[in-house]
C-alpha cells in the first residue's frame, strides 16, 4: 500500500498517458459526470459517484468498423452499372473484405467497483468462444484504476448485488480516500509498475476492498417466473426512450449496418451500432413481425436478460448494481422493486 | 433512374441544406440521376411542366391552391414520393400558425390560402423523411435504399435515446419542457446536446406514447399546458392525431 | 488484413451465385459457390449471407452437407435481404460467413424412425436433412415427411419431392388448395394421426412459430416426449456467435449459438414466439 496526495493521482493519470495508454477518467461538465479521453491539464472528477457511460462505451464503441468490402459486382446487378463510373470493367471473384483489429492501450482510470465488475461481465460474453476480436484486442491491453466508492447514493445496490467485490484481473490499482489523501495498493504487475512510477514509500498494509455504505438493504432474488408475474407499477410512465439501456454498463447488445458513400458506393463500410432492448427493431423479424411488443415485455425481457438469461449463458449476473437504469430513468421506473426482496424506498 | 425535387409552400431549407450538405454527393447524384426538376440548381428543362419520374423528393407543406394542384400532378406523374422535412410530413409550423386565422384576407390575386396540411392528407406518399431541415446523411441513406430498390426507414427510437448516448444531463430534470422521450430522433439530439430542450422537429416518434410521456414531465413538476404547446409548435398533424388518441 | 487468411467470425468470405432456381412465386433458391474455401456444415445449421450494399441475414443451409464447396440457400421474399436477393444473377459476388449454429442431433436419430414436419418455408430449413437422409437411408428407420403450405403455387421443391418419395414417406397437405389439387387437404395438424404412433420416433419441426407450437402440443398429447420433439427456431441473428444478443430467448438461450434447432424439453413452446 502507499499513501499520496491528490495531486499525485491525478500525476498518475499523465504518467498513464506517458506511458502510452489512453486514459479514461470521469470528468464533470454541465452538471454531469462522464467518462472522457484525459489530457494533462484538465480535472478529473475524483468525487464522483454516478457517471452517465461507462467503460462499456469505449471497449465496445458505437459505430465500430467491423471491416469494409468492394460491393461492385452488386450495383452492377442492380441496372446501376451505366451510371457509376466506379464499377466499369469486369466483376471481381471475391468481395474483398478487409479488417483491422484495434491497437493502443486503454487505461480506466478511477472507474468504480461496480464497473470493474462489468467488465468481468462483458468479458465473459465477448470472450467466450469464439472471441470478439475487437473486443479481445482492446481488452488485452488495458488497465483498470479502481477508486472505491466510501457510500453509494440513492440509487446504488452493489452491495447486494454483490459488485463491490473485485475478482483477480479486474483491477490493476486499488485506491481509497482516505481524509484528504488517497491509499494505493497495486494488484498486478502492470498497476505495480505504474504506482513504482510515483516514488512513493510502501507501507507494509495491504488494502482490501471494502463494502461501500448503502442506503437501502435487500436481496436480489429472480427467476423468469417472477419476473413474468411482477407487476408493472410505474410502467406507464416509460416512454421507451431505452435511457435504461444507453447507461447500463453492462448492455451490450448490436445491430450491424452498412455504411455507404454516394461518391464511391462500392466501398462499403461494416459498422456495430449499439442496440437496445427497448426499441423496436430489437426483436423485429423479415416480414415486421416482433416478438417483443409491449412496453411490459420489453422491461420484463431487460431484466430477464440481466438475470436469469446471464447465469444460465454466462454463469454470472449481468446487474452490477450500479442503478445508472434508475437513476437515469426519465419515468422513474425502479427496477429494484421487481427484483429485489425486502426492498424499500 | 429519374428524380425531381420539389419545393411546396416552405422556406426552401431542405433543398438548401441538401445543396449545402451533400457536398461531393451533390455532384454523384447528377451522375446517378437523370434529375429533370430542381429548380435550385438549375432552370427545369421543361418548365414549370411536371415532369415522369421514378422518385419525387417533395419539400413543402400543402397551403395555396397552387400547391393543391401541383401536388396531385406530382402525385400522378411519381412512381415513389418522398416527403422531404417535416413541413412536408407534418405540417410543421404553418400548420398551427394557419388555423384560427381569417385565411381569406391572406390569398393573393386568384390564389387562395387553406390551412397548411401535409402531403399526406391530399396524396397517398410513399416515404416521410423529416427533419427541419432534413439532415444530408439520412437522406443519402435513404437514396442508397431506394436505389437498391428497398423502402427507407425511419429511426425507431426517440431524440431521448440518442441524447443519453450523447451522455448529456437530462434537461427534464432542470425543468426545462423537453420533447425528447417522444421526439422521432435521428437528429443526434442536435439541440439537447447544446442545452436547448427538444421541439419536436422531426414529428413524434414511432412509438410515441403521449400519455407516459405526460406522466414523465408531471413527475419532474412541470405544467402539462407548457408542453402541448411546445407539441404544437412544430409537429403539426401528427401531434394533434396523437393528443386525439391520447384523449380516448 | 485481408479477409481471405482470416479467422474473424464478422468477416464474410467470398462466393459466387452459381444458379437461381424459381421454386414458387415468392421463393427463389440460390446456389452459390464457395470462392477457395469449404463449408462444413451439418443438416440444421445456418450461414449468414452478405449481399453486398444492402445487408446481411440469416439463412439455414438448405443444399446437402456432401458437398462442401455450394450452399443453397431457399429465400422467401419479405424483408430488405431476401428481396434484394430475389436481384440476383449468375455471376454475382455474394459473402459468405458461417457455418453457424447447433445442427439436427444425427446421432440420437440414428436408427430411429422420423417424423418430418415442415410448414411454408420452414421446409428449406429442413431440405439439407432431407437429403442426409436420403443418402444415408439405411441407417435410419421409417421416415415420415410431412409439408404443409397454403395455395398450390407455395409449395417448394415440387420437381425433387417425387425423388425424396422414393426414399421416405411424402405427405403433401394444403390449407387453401384450388378444387383440381388430388392431394391431401387442411392443416398439418390434420394428418398427424397415421405417423404419430411409434415409441421410438424422433420429430422434426420447421415452420412458423404459431404452427410449430400448435404442432408441438399435438405431438406431446398424442404421447410423444418432449425430448422427441426437435424445432428448428427463426430469430434475426445479427452476429451468428453470441455477441449480439438479438436471438436470445426464453430460457437464456442463443438461437445461433445453442439453436437453432432444440428439442423441446430444453425450450418452453412460449420461446418458440408467436
Amino acid at each position: 500500500m502507499i499513501r499520496i496526495k491528490e495531486g499525485d493521482l491525478l500525476r498518475l493519470a499523465s504518467m498513464l498517458g506517458d506511458m502510452g495508454y489512453r486514459v479514461i477518467a470521469p470528468t464533470e461538465a454541465n452538471g454531469v459526470t462522464k467518462f472522457s479521453d484525459f489530457s494533462a491539464g484538465t480535472g478529473i472528477d475524483l468525487d464522483y459517484i454516478r457517471a452517465i457511460n461507462t467503460p462499456r462505451d469505449f471497449l465496445l464503441p458505437d459505430g465500430e468498423r467491423l471491416y469494409t468490402y468492394r460491393s461492385t459486382a452488386t450495383v452492377t446487378s442492380y441496372g446501376l452499372k451505366i451510371r457509376f463510373p466506379t464499377v466499369e470493367g469486369p466483376c471481381p471473384v471475391t468481395i474483398n473484405a478487409e479488417y483491422s483489429t484495434p491497437s493502443g492501450r486503454i487505461a480506466f482510470f478511477a472507474i468504480h467497483p461496480c464497473h470493474a465488475n462489468a467488465i468481468r461481465y462483458l468479458d465473459r460474453v465477448m470472450l467466450s468462444d469464439p472471441a470478439d476480436p475487437y473486443y479481445k484486442a482492446r481488452r488485452e491491453r488495458s488497465l483498470i484504476v479502481v477508486l472505491e466508492c466510501e457510500e453509494g447514493d440513492d440509487f446504488c445496490f452493489c452491495v447486494p448485488a454483490g459488485s463491490w467485490k473485485l475478482d483477480d484481473g479486474y483491477c490493476d490499482i486499488l485506491v481509497r480516500r482516505s481524509g484528504d489523501e488517497f491509499l494505493l495498493q497495486p494488484k498486478s504487475k502492470a498497476g505495480e509498475e505504474a504506482a513504482s512510477k510515483l516514488n512513493a514509500r510502501a507501507e507494509a498494509d495491504l488494502l482490501e476492498e471494502k463494502a461501500p455504505k448503502m442506503r437501502s438493504s435487500f436481496s436480489i432474488s429472480t427467476s423468469e417466473e417472477m419476473i413474468d408475474r411482477c407487476e408493472s407499477e410505474g410502467l406507464d410512465s416509460c416512454t421507451l426512450c431505452a435511457a435504461c439501456t444507453v447507461t447500463c454498463p453492462t448492455c451490450y447488445c448490436s445491430d450491424i449496418e452498412d455504411r455507404f458513400h454516394l461518391v464511391d458506393p462500392s466501398n462499403v463500410e461494416r459498422l456495430r451500432k449499439r442496440m437496445s432492448c427497448q426499441r423496436r427493431c430489437y426483436s423485429m423479424i423479415a416480414g415486421g413481425n416482433l416478438f417483443i411488443k409491449t412496453k411490459e415485455d420489453r422491461y420484463r425481457w431487460r431484466l430477464k436478460h440481466k438475470f436469469p438469461f446471464s447465469s444460465k449463458a454466462f454463469g454470472i449476473s449481468g446487474c452490477v448494481g450500479c442503478g445508472n437504469c434508475i437513476a437515469f430513468c426519465p419515468a422513474g421506473i425502479d427496477m429494484r422493486r421487481t427484483v429485489g426482496r425486502g426492498f424499500k424506498t | 433512374m429519374k428524380a425531381a425535387f420539389y419545393s411546396l409552400t416552405s422556406c426552401e431549407g431542405c433543398l438548401t441544406t441538401l445543396i449545402t450538405n451533400l457536398g461531393p454527393n451533390l455532384q454523384a447524384l447528377w451522375r446517378i440521376f437523370d434529375i429533370d426538376y430542381f429548380k435550385l440548381v438549375r432552370e427545369p428543362v421543361g418548365g414549370e411542366k411536371v415532369p415522369r419520374v421514378d422518385i419525387a423528393f417533395v419539400e413543402g407543406a400543402v397551403v395555396t391552391s397552387l400547391d393543391k394542384k401541383r401536388i396531385s400532378q406530382i402525385r400522378a406523374n411519381s412512381s415513389f414520393v418522398v416527403a422531404l422535412g417535416t413541413c412536408a410530413s407534418c405540417g410543421n409550423i404553418a400548420y398551427s400558425a394557419s388555423r384560427g386565422v381569417d385565411l381569406k384576407r391572406r390569398a393573393l390575386r386568384e390564389i387562395e390560402v387553406f390551412e397548411a396540411e401535409p402531403l399526406s392528407s391530399y396524396v397517398s406518399v410513399d416515404f416521410e423523411l423529416s427533419g427541419c431541415p432534413v439532415s444530408a446523411e439520412e437522406f443519402t441513406v435513404a437514396l442508397l435504399r431506394l436505389l437498391n430498390g428497398i423502402e427507407p426507414k425511419q429511426p425507431d427510437f426517440s431524440v431521448c435515446y440518442e441524447c443519453k448516448m450523447s451522455g448529456n444531463r437530462c434537461l427534464l430534470d432542470v425543468g426545462k419542457v423537453c420533447l425528447g422521450p417522444i421526439a422521432m430522433g435521428g437528429c443526434g439530439s442536435a439541440c439537447p446536446s447544446v442545452g436547448a430542450p427538444c421541439y419536436s422537429c422531426r414529428g413524434p416518434a414511432v412509438e410515441a406514447d403521449l400519455s407516459a410521456y405526460l406522466r414523465t414531465i408531471r413527475r419532474h413538476g412541470i405544467p402539462e399546458g407548457k408542453a402541448l404547446s411546445a407539441m404544437n409548435a412544430f409537429t403539426g398533424k401528427k401531434i394533434v392525431e396523437l393528443l386525439k388518441d391520447g384523449k380516448k | 488484413m485481408r479477409a481471405d487468411d482470416n479467422e474473424n467470425p464478422y468477416v464474410p468470405k467470398s462466393a459466387t451465385v452459381v444458379a437461381v432456381k424459381n421454386e414458387s412465386l415468392e421463393t427463389k433458391t440460390l446456389r452459390v459457390r464457395l470462392y477457395k474455401w469449404k463449408a462444413e456444415f451439418q443438416p440444421g445449421q445456418f450461414v449468414q449471407l452478405l449481399l453486398p450494399g444492402v445487408g446481411e441475414a440469416p439463412f439455414c443451409i438448405a443444399s446437402s452437407p456432401s458437398d462442401q464447396k455450394h450452399i443453397d440457400l431457399t429465400i422467401i421474399r419479405r424483408g430488405l435481404v431476401t428481396i434484394a436477393s430475389h436481384y440476383m444473377r449468375p455471376g454475382d459476388v455474394v459473402g459468405i460467413r458461417g457455418p453457424f449454429g447447433r445442427p439436427f442431433p444425427i446421432s440420437r436419430m440414428l436408427g430411429k424412425d422420423l417424423l418430418i414436419v415442415g410448414t411454408g418455408i420452414g421446409i428449406a430449413a429442413l431440405r439439407s436433412l432431407i437429403l442426409f437422409l436420403a443418402d444415408h437411408r439405411e441407417e435410419f428407420g421409417e421416415i415420415d415427411l410431412l409439408y404443409g403450405a397454403r395455395f398450390p403455387e407455395d409449395l417448394v421443391y415440387r420437381d425433387e419431392m417425387k425423388n425424396w418419395g422414393e426414399k421416405m414417406n411424402v405427405m403433401i397437405t394444403l390449407s387453401k388448395a384450388s378444387p383440381e389439387w388430388g392431394g391431401l387437404r387442411g392443416r398439418v395438424t390434420d394428418h398427424l394421426d397415421g405417423v404419430v404412433k411409434r415409441e421410438s420416433q424422433i420429430a422434426i419441426l420447421c415452420g412458423s412459430p404459431l404452427v410449430m407450437r400448435s404442432i408441438s402440443h399435438e405431438l406431446l398429447r398424442r404421447g410423444l416426449k418432449a425430448d422427441q420433439i426437435f424445432v428448428s427456431l427463426e430469430r434475426h441473428m445479427k452476429c451468428g456467435i453470441g455477441k449480439c444478443a438479438r436471438c436470445l430467448i426464453s430460457g437464456g438461450w442463443h438461437v445461433c449459438k445453442d439453436g437453432p434447432v432444440f428439442s423441446l424439453d430444453e425450450i418452453s413452446l412460449e420461446a418458440i414466439g408467436e
